[in-house]
């Protein structure tokens, strides 16, 4: 950072010293009519050039001599009657060199204080890859393993190493072009035809298109199907607006899980997802909140619950604030008072299906209902 | 620190370009040398600090440093190293920056080869170039800012439009602004005329250089976006008269106007007002174009940038400049003393045809641009103003301008003899008819006034050597005799004559490609063939290559004629990786001055592959017209006459002392 600011030092007063320069020269009383004259003087020999060349004829020659010569005279005393003023010259002078020595720094300066960032230090790519240690290894191996596999397309082994890491540095086609290898040389499990399937769904940023769902139900349908399939066909449901399917995806697996499983918070997490629990709404921060310690703010927020929860209780209100109001007193740990507000939602919402399926969604995402509940 | 280097240049070089917007010239209204004398050592303060932060914005490009917005919305670390180059006026912001870097380095131009220039005229001049600069690196550095910086930043880039990664796109922006921002010198040179007052023959001979180097690139710039067009778009087209080229030939066509009356005014002190009204519209109309094209009224593939916030700072900047040239010259252009008469027949009068003519097409090619867009401001509904308009209006304007261009150059000045002209084009004349009879009589197909085409395309470029051969003699005196006289030729007159001649090679270009072109569209599987204009194409296979960011099919086909191979084209979709875009990369066999063009469609699912052949008979001469012509307008600007002031060579001979005149 301080290579910029001497940079800039240097910048700066170079640009200064130009100006400076440039007042500080003595300047004779140059005749600017004087140029006017040098080009009627050349336009006069070529015409004569002409002439001696036979490229005109004398007559011609004589009346083009005759006109240029006219503007010749003109010019000429033009520039006998031209002066060069000097009244009031050191006053300009003056405001010249404050306008180099003050104004053009403070214009410079000032706009980029507006809109550079001094601290910001080159990125260039190399130099980054460098500093993080793991990358050029990843990067390295990628291309070792791509090297190998170009040579050798049928290498399981190799597609196995490199389809993980396609996805998670976002080359998603790749990685499915790589797990559709994996498939084709080694045959399917459920797992695989499940990892095809997500692979898929990233290249599709997020949407689980026909082929992901093939993979997916391909995945499901074995006697040893994987969760993560059914994770994701239950997104599919969701993003066919089908909460209902959605649930009875992920209900079983929930309910079956060993309680250490891995995939329990992805599944709980799929569930709030069902539910589409609309986010509260922030309230608008008052410059006095900002003074207010972190349990001042709590009880704001407490606040703000109850009387949601009050304004639902008295005059009914819609599904998605009903599933706020659970899933804020889930947040704020009043399990009783989060399973209140789930059932208060399905006495008024129990008998539409879909709501329903909301509704159950939210309390096993929560964990207050179904299992360990 | 490089990035922020370059940020802190181009912010001091704004701040220089309003010192040197102001103290000059309040320096020439005081008649006061120092403050004069600032213009110089600014403008060339101006190109170093320019030429810095593009220098830095290039390396950013070059080493794939990310925390730059504009590399990362423009570039992809696997890009081969020429298009991270190019990729850097590949976008809004970075074009802008060379926008900006062309004008001050013309700025830069005048402070150093200016050395004969008056020094008021000097002084204004480079205060109005400093003001186009100062509104630009202002809106530059306000909306579009190359050096805006992203943190945390991300590990990759998002590429550049791949129809953009293209060599001819290295070249084809920077020739085209060489050739727009160069007009503003002659803007320059006008506004300065009018602040002074006073315009005189001597003004015209010092704007003339600056206006033809712009011609040229200009020529060569819009010549070479159409080859790009041509190969790249893929429709196999060469001019589509889309709002952004003829963004670019409107300038052109007023800049061909202005180098002509500029001519008529060096000798002739006539036309001064309309030489300075022209100088000022074709800057116009290259503000125009940059208007159009940047601020994203219009929808095609040049505007990649679509901010209407910044297309109201482009159309102040417009109006400003515009508005405010016009108003001086309302005031100031009544009070200009009008130079010398002249007969109807004679060179100025032939030149000031040339110019009603010129004005006439780019006023026709204006109306068609901006009709459709002012309609749909206006009322909402959406027209398209399309070929058959312009083929209209255009075409028969232009044709005029092809016919009188040739006798221009026989005639006098003053008074011309339109008989001699006339016999001076015999020749050209007899070439003229005897092709159009050999074209109508051998050449089957096309349409009937082809031929015609084909007569007047040679006519116009035989012609163009008439007043050289008139010099010359030649075979009327001995051959020794010609050469000494051709070696007394101003480089000037074969620049004319070659200029002249290219606008005939360019038609006869567009007549062959446009009147005998063929076209086959199929769907063949490898092992079939297809047929155009007597040659055969053998679809072999498909392949597949993969380039560093990006996957293609090629499609390998061998060209065969009367059974014997004689080329392969290889025609090829690619899809771009990073932007996940497919485009189809054209393949041409060039065959003398013609040209074969194959482009790929999709891949069929029944095995088949779609191709779209054309053939076009003389398409080459098209851009080789446009080559001549700048070449012709390189050889005017050597030419020694125009450097005044320059020290000459000794070897050039001293005029007898008798034809001196007196003074």
């Amino acid at each position: 950072m301080t290579a910029l600011w001497v940079t800039v030092a240097i910048m700066t007063g170079a640009a200064v010293f130009v100006v400076l320069g440039a007042l500080a020269r003595r300047h004779g009383a140059e005749r600017a009519a004087a140029a006017d004259v040098a080009v009627y003087r050349d336009q006069l020999d070529e015409i004569s050039r002409d002439r001696a060349r036979g490229l005109i004829d004398e007559r011609e020659a004589e009346a083009a001599r005759a006109e240029v010569a006219r503007r010749l005279l003109a010019a000429s005393e033009a520039a006998d009657a031209e002066g060069v003023s000097s009244a009031g010259a050191d006053r300009r002078r003056r405001v010249a060199a404050i306008a180099a020595l003050v104004g053009a720094p403070l214009i410079a300066l000032g706009s980029y204080a507006a809109l550079g960032r001094p601290e910001m230090p080159d990125l260039p790519l190399a130099g980054r890859l460098d500093s993080q240690p793991q990358n050029p290894q990843v990067a390295d191996l990628v291309e070792r393993v791509e090297a190998a596999l170009a040579k050798n397309p049928d290498d399981a082994q190799g597609w196995t190493v490199i389809a993980p890491v396609y996805l998670a540095t976002g080359r998603a086609a790749d990685a499915a072009e790589a797990y559709r290898n994996i498939i084709r040389i080694s045959g399917n499990t459920p797992e695989r035809m499940a990892d095809y399937g997500e692979a898929l769904f990233a290249a599709a940023d997020g949407v689980v298109t026909a082929d992901a769902r093939a993979a997916f139900e391909a995945s499901v349908n074995s006697d040893k199907p994987a969760i993560k399939g059914a994770i994701y066909l239950a997104r599919a449901a969701q993003q066919d607006g089908d909460p209902k399917r959605a649930l009875e995806r992920l209900r079983p697996i929930l309910q079956t899980a060993p309680a250490d499983a891995p995939y329990l918070n992805a599944v709980r997490r799929e569930l709030e997802r069902v539910a589409s629990v609309p986010p509260l709404p922030m309230p608008t921060v008052r410059p006095e909140d900002r003074q207010k310690t972190p349990e001042e703010r709590m009880a704001m927020i407490r606040t703000m619950v109850d009387g949601l929860g009050d304004r639902l209780k008295a005059n009914g209100g819609d599904l998605g604030e009903w599933l706020r109001l659970a899933s804020a007193r889930a947040a704020l740990g009043d399990a009783a008072a989060a399973k209140a507000a789930l059932s208060g939602a399905r006495e008024k919402f129990g008998e539409d299906g879909r709501a329903k399926a909301r509704i159950d969604a939210l309390g096993l995402g929560l964990g207050l209902e179904g299992r360990g509940a | 620190m490089i990035a922020e280097t370059g940020h802190y240049a181009l912010v001091l070089a704004l701040a220089l370009a309003i010192l040197q917007s102001v103290l000059p010239m309040w320096g020439a209204r005081a008649r006061d040398a120092a403050l004069m004398g600032l213009a110089s050592p600014l403008a060339v303060s101006q190109f170093v600090l320019v030429a810095i932060a593009f220098a830095a914005l290039t390396h950013a490009y070059v080493t794939s440093d990310f925390s730059l917005l504009n590399v990362i919305e423009n570039s992809h670390s696997a890009k081969p190293l020429i298009y991270k180059i190019s990729g850097v006026w590949g976008n809004h912001e970075g074009s802008l920056l060379l926008w900006v870097l062309i004008l001050v380095l013309f700025g830069a131009l005048v402070a150093v080869f200016g050395r004969n220039l008056p020094d008021r005229l000097k002084a204004d001049v480079l205060s109005v170039q400093a003001m186009i600069s100062t509104a630009f690196l202002a809106f530059v550095l306000i909306t579009s800012n190359p050096f805006a910086r992203v943190s945390p930043a991300p590990l990759e880039g998002q590429d550049l439009n791949p129809l953009l990664q293209d060599p001819g796109l290295a070249i084809h922006p920077p020739l085209l602004y060489l050739g727009y921002v160069g007009f503003s010198m002659a803007f320059s040179f006008a506004v300065a005329a009018l602040i002074e007052g006073k315009v005189d023959a001597a003004w015209a001979r010092w704007v003339r250089p600056w206006t033809l180097m712009a011609w040229c690139f200009l020529t060569l710039g819009i010549a070479m976006g159409s080859y790009w067009a041509y190969y790249e778009l893929g429709w196999g087209g060469f001019w589509f008269w889309d709002p952004v080229e003829n963004a670019s030939l409107m300038p052109w066509l007023s800049g061909t106007a202005l180098l002509h009356s500029a001519v008529v005014m060096e000798k002739r002190e006539a036309l001064k007002v309309w030489t300075i009204l022209l100088a000022l519209l074709t800057f116009a109309l290259s503000l125009l174009g940059t208007f159009l094209v940047r601020s994203g009224v219009l929808t095609s593939v040049h505007a990649f940038a679509v901010d209407p916030a910044r297309g109201v700072a482009i159309l102040i900047i417009l109006t400003l400049f515009v508005g405010g040239s016009l108003a001086l010259y309302a005031i100031r252009a009544p009070a200009l003393k009008q130079g010398g008469l002249f007969a109807p027949v004679s060179r100025e009068g032939a030149l000031v045809l040339n110019n009603i003519f010129l004005t006439a097409a780019c006023a026709a090619v204006f109306i068609g641009t901006l009709y459709p867009l002012a309609l749909e401001a206006a009322t909402g509904e959406k027209i398209s103003v399309g070929p058959p308009f312009f083929n209209m209006t255009f075409g028969p304007i232009m044709l005029p301008v092809m016919l009188v261009m040739p006798f221009a150059p026989l005639l006098a000045w003053k008074r011309g003899d339109a008989l001699r002209a006339a016999q001076g084009m015999i020749t050209a004349l007899g070439v003229a008819i005897v092709a159009t009879a050999l074209v109508a009589g051998f050449v089957r197909g096309g349409p009937t006034l082809a031929p015609v085409g084909v007569g007047l395309a040679l006519f116009t470029i035989v012609g163009a050597f008439a007043e050289i051969q008139g010099r010359l003699k030649l075979f009327g005196i001995p051959l020794g005799d010609s050469l000494r006289r051709a070696r007394g030729l101003p480089t000037s007159a074969w620049g004319g004559a070659l200029a002249h001649a290219g606008m005939g090679v360019t038609l006869l270009g567009v007549i062959g490609a446009t009147a005998w072109a063929s076209e086959t569209v199929t769907a063949i599987r490898p092992g079939e063939t297809m047929k155009i204009a007597g040659y055969e194409l053998a679809f072999r296979d498909l392949e597949k290559r993969d380039g560093p960011n990006y996957r293609s099919t090629v499609a390998m086909i061998d060209v065969r004629k009367d059974g014997e191979s004689v080329t392969t084209v290889e025609p090829a979709r690619r899809l771009y990786l990073a932007r996940k875009m497919d485009l189809s990369e054209s393949s041409i066999a060039t065959f003398g001055l013609s040209q074969l063009y194959a482009s790929m469609a999709e891949e069929r699912t029944d095995g088949a592959t779609g191709f779209r052949v054309t053939y076009k008979p003389l398409v080459v001469l098209i851009w080789l017209g446009a080559i001549v012509m700048a070449l012709g307008g390189g050889l005017s600007l050597a030419d020694r006459r125009l450097r005044v002031g320059a020290p000459r060579k000794a070897s050039v001979r001293a005029a007898p002392p008798q034809l001196q005149p007196a003074e």
